[in-house]
């Protein structure tokens, strides 16, 4: 359904009536958004996740980043078109450019949040079949086991809180730096 | 974007006020500007504090970078809260204990055991499906000195000082005892007594003195079930009271080395001895391949059981075990004779002998509870007794341990052979001073300082929270002597070694002679001057070293351990020799052989709600060997050695932020490079003992080092880990074999 533009304010393409996507400001942004991200995901797994998805970081980081930069794109993109539907005609005034970096800055670390929370899954399956496996050689059985794996269920749980929030932070810290460099302009139209 | 687009979206992007096109392009080249600030201050930061801490921890590369950063992450998604030991009062005062001989046990009540020690099938445990590799007779060697050793459950007191009960601040604090009573803030206390598990319930345990030529058999024996003080487990050490000692690190059979894998497939078949069972350990006394220059000079046992090693040897499963070598008098505890080593002998009647002037120092590190602080792991049910998580008052002044491997475990007070800032009365004279560190993961630096105030609390002089580590400090403290270093881990030097400070990692062993009648500049001692044994090295986790004098020098740090008081002139015929024990050579071909060495890497994983601790990428699996990394020859050979050979071994570090003292079993090594500088010549300023033998290698943040050393002897298996004890705990650790 589209919506008439003037009700809500937003310059549409002439031609077929659709909100122009700001693909300048998404192209600029959403690469910088997923490298900041997916930092803090290979790092957070680099503290708690499972010994074998925890090699080569750097490289992990690269990968990674490369394959959820669509992912990201997508973020910044659905969050630039509500700034900008909701800035409207008007000229973006400094809170409309706050308004609209901090809404990158969150559907990115919203990403980000579903990234970590994925990975939490996997390390923790992993993790804890290798605590079943550990067990057979070691004293850890029974009640014991079972506390490792709830504290790796645990642990899991609040690293994908602390990643989230670090995350939040450094893609505001990221961003933000890039429309300071930009001399405070973010474009959402 | 057309043009058109362009200037629209110049047009509505942001004038921040609508003001004048003039005074909008000012302001936007002052955001530049100032985001441009913004990021050549991060660079500079990164530059300037970043790259120099990144280098000092080993994490200078891309990978490091993540490293650095997933250990900051770990510490506050890790819980890991250690308590504030109570302020020992009046340090100084309680006297060193100079540990006597074990006797043996004699001849006669051997042969009346119902299972006296034998080489037959059988006879080398309580459950009697052990033998024996090799008898003495086999190496025309005699019948072994037997020696019996009980584990027990006894009570220890670090000190007789009274304390002050303080929080991490260093202000008074509340207190309790076993009943729950509370004590008010600012009450000064007495300890309770730490429950331990000792050998012949002491701690450090019993000292035996061998002799090469005389092979000895240690009968352990498991009491750990009986309890006749009633005393309190707390919630640390093996879990179902198992033991298994390792001789460090004898030329030994795997049977009696005291092998986590070789107890689960072989023996008790268990993670070791369970209560009421024996095992002899056989020490043959005799140097790998018969040659006198493989001989030792300080051994000690301890604990070795999968998963508890750490906990037990804190819990004070140490023994003392130093090595003579009577041949042609070399160093037999006789200063008379050989190498006029200092040391007065007596000989008793039983065989043992006792050696005056010849003083090993155990250094521990513990942490006293202060029942306020959760008691929380991963072993929680194990002990479900103490129904943790929670804290325990009741234990308030105990020994506290927990499984904690992501920072590793150290403690606020230093002791010395079990003691608290003890004093010795040396004699004006020379020492021969055996150093060990039986801590869990503490590295000290050691210095002989004189100090014209003498020591403060850390809490006096203003320090709070991980500063308060060490309780006291000499902040006036002068180097006033030097060491001479005669042996490392493996053995006599071939030359001794002055030394200003030395660094002692765990499970390694280094002796000196200290001349008590001179000081540095030659000046003569005088009695009644006190100098103190200082550690300079701060450490306040057990990763590795805040500040060590090569890391980062703090001058500030200097915590006295051990005050020394001199006394009368005696008699010395001590000499300190010019040359003392030959090193084996190591073949000119070794780069060549290099090529096809077993490469093996530690390094940092997480599993399961804690950090483990891996090597090659896997965590120990004692059903199997462990595989090389890839070498240069395109190999990745299985652990396995043929009996007889020799071969190069690489260990490499392979994470940063940590260090590892790592210990392969069973043989001495000789260092043949660090980070590929050849050391067989000339060894770094760093690591000055790489010109001797060791069994721990001493892996600096990201260092890889290359080992060559043989596997004589006996066949079967042995491990190689980490003798951080929580490390080795959480599975750093590869079995590898001899095969015939």
């Amino acid at each position: 359904m589209t919506t008439p533009s003037s009700t809500r304010g937003v310059r549409t393409d002439g031609r077929s009536g659709r909100t122009r996507a700001p693909w300048a400001t998404v192209l600029l942004l959403g690469p910088v958004a997923t490298f900041g991200s997916e930092f803090w995901v290979v790092a957070i797994r680099g503290a708690v996740g499972a010994i074998q998805r925890a090699q080569g970081p750097f490289g992990d980081w690269l990968r990674e980043s490369a394959l959820t930069l669509p992912v990201y794109l997508t973020a910044v993109l659905a969050a630039l078109t509500w700034a900008g539907r909701r800035q409207g005609a008007r000229q973006q005034r400094v809170r409309d450019v706050a308004l609209a970096l901090g809404v990158v800055a969150l559907a990115t670390t919203a990403v980000t949040a579903v990234v970590l929370a994925v990975n939490a899954v996997v390390d923790y399956r992993l993790q804890a079949t290798l605590l079943v496996t550990m067990s057979s050689h070691g004293t850890c059985t029974g009640g014991c086991l079972a506390a490792g794996q709830r504290s790796a269920a645990l642990l899991q749980a609040r690293a994908v809180g602390l990643g989230t929030l670090a995350t939040l932070v450094s893609n505001l810290a990221l961003l933000g730096t890039v429309v300071l460099l930009r001399g405070g302009r973010l474009p959402v139209r | 974007m057309t043009l058109e687009q362009r200037a629209s979206t110049e047009s509505t992007s942001p004038s921040l006020s609508g003001s004048a096109a003039s005074g909008s392009v000012a302001r936007r080249t002052l955001l530049r500007v100032g985001g441009g600030g913004l990021l050549a201050a991060a660079l500079t930061g990164v530059r300037g504090a970043g790259v120099p801490y990144l280098s000092d921890k080993g994490w200078l590369s891309a990978d490091g970078a993540f490293a650095a950063v997933s250990t900051a992450l770990g510490d506050k998604l890790y819980t890991e809260v250690f308590p504030t030991s109570p302020l020992i009062l009046d340090p100084f005062h309680d006297e060193l204990n100079v540990p006597s001989a074990l006797r043996p046990v004699p001849p006669k009540q051997v042969t009346s055991w119902p299972d006296p020690p034998g080489p037959g099938i059988g006879q080398q445990n309580s459950l009697r499906n052990e033998q024996h590799q090799i008898w003495p007779s086999t190496l025309g060697l005699p019948d072994p000195i037997v020696y019996e050793i009980d584990l027990l459950v006894r009570p220890h007191s670090f000190t007789t000082s009274k304390v002050l009960p303080i929080d991490d601040h260093g202000r008074p604090t509340v207190s309790f005892d076993a009943s729950g009573n509370r004590y008010a803030a600012g009450e000064v206390r007495t300890l309770p007594p730490s429950t331990i598990y000792g050998f012949n319930g002491t701690f450090p345990g019993p000292m035996i003195n061998a002799e090469y030529g005389r092979p000895a058999l240690v009968r352990f024996r498991n009491r750990l079930d009986e309890n006749p003080l009633g005393l309190d487990r707390q919630d640390f050490g093996s879990p179902v009271w198992q033991f298994l000692t390792h001789l460090h690190n004898a030329h030994t059979a795997p049977e009696s080395d005291g092998n986590p894998h070789y107890s689960i497939i072989a023996g008790p078949r268990e993670h070791g001895y369970l209560p009421q069972m024996w095992v002899d350990n056989l020490y043959l006394n005799h140097p790998a391949g018969g040659d006198d220059r493989e001989k030792q000079s300080f051994f000690w046992f301890h604990d070795h059981t999968m998963d508890f090693t750490g906990a037990d040897v804190y819990k004070g499963m140490v023994g003392l075990y130093p090595i003579y070598d009577p041949k042609n008098g070399t160093d037999m505890g006789d200063e008379r004779q050989g190498l006029r080593l200092p040391g007065v002998r007596e000989d008793h009647p039983d065989g043992s002998f006792d050696v005056k002037y010849d003083i090993p120092l155990a250094l521990y590190d513990c942490s006293l509870d202060d029942g306020v602080t959760m008691h929380h792991d991963m072993h929680d049910s194990q002990f479900p007794d103490a129904g943790n998580p929670r804290t325990h008052p009741e234990w308030w002044g105990m020994t506290f341990h927990k499984h904690f491997p992501n920072h590793g475990f150290v403690g606020d007070i230093f002791t010395v052979n079990g003691t608290a800032y003890p004093v010795l009365q040396v004699d004006r004279r020379k020492y021969r001073f055996r150093f060990l560190d039986c801590s869990v993961s503490r590295i000290y630096e050691l210095k002989l300082m004189s100090s014209t105030n003498g020591p403060k609390s850390a809490v006096s002089l203003g320090y709070d929270g991980d500063e308060l580590q060490g309780q006291y400090r000499i902040p006036d403290g002068q180097q006033c002597m030097q060491f001479t270093q005669i042996a490392s881990d493996g053995g006599l030097l071939p030359f001794p070694l002055k030394r200003d400070s030395f660094e002692l990692w765990p499970a390694k062993r280094r002796e000196f002679i200290v001349d008590f009648t001179k000081y540095l500049d030659g000046s003569p001692t005088t009695k009644g001057d006190v100098i103190y044994l200082t550690n300079i090295m701060k450490m306040t986790t057990g990763r590795m070293w805040d500040s060590s004098s090569r890391f980062s020098p703090d001058p500030e740090y200097q915590v006295p351990l051990l005050k020394f008081v001199i006394g009368d002139d005696v008699p010395d015929d001590s000499e300190i020799p010019v040359t003392m024990r030959p090193v084996p050579p190591i073949p000119s071909d070794w780069r060549s052989l290099a090529e096809d060495r077993k490469i093996f890497e530690v390094e940092r994983g997480s599993a399961g709600g804690e950090i483990e601790w891996l090597i090659n990428g896997v965590q120990f699996d004692p059903e199997h060997v462990g595989r090389s990394l890839r070498n240069p020859n395109g190999n990745t050979p299985l652990a396995e050695q043929k009996r007889g050979s020799f071969a190069v071994w690489e260990i490499r570090n392979g994470g940063g932020g940590w260090v590892h003292p790592f210990h392969l079993h069973m043989e001495e090594h000789r260092v043949l490079s660090r980070n590929g500088k050849d050391v067989t010549q000339h060894a770094l300023p760093s690591h000055p003992e790489d010109r001797s033998r060791e069994d721990l290698v001493a892996l600096d943040p990201g260092e890889s080092v290359l080992v060559y050393r043989g596997f004589r002897t006996f066949v079967g298996p042995y491990v190689a880990h980490c003798h951080n004890l929580l490390h080795e705990d959480h599975a750093m650790m590869f079995g590898w074999s001899i095969i015939p």
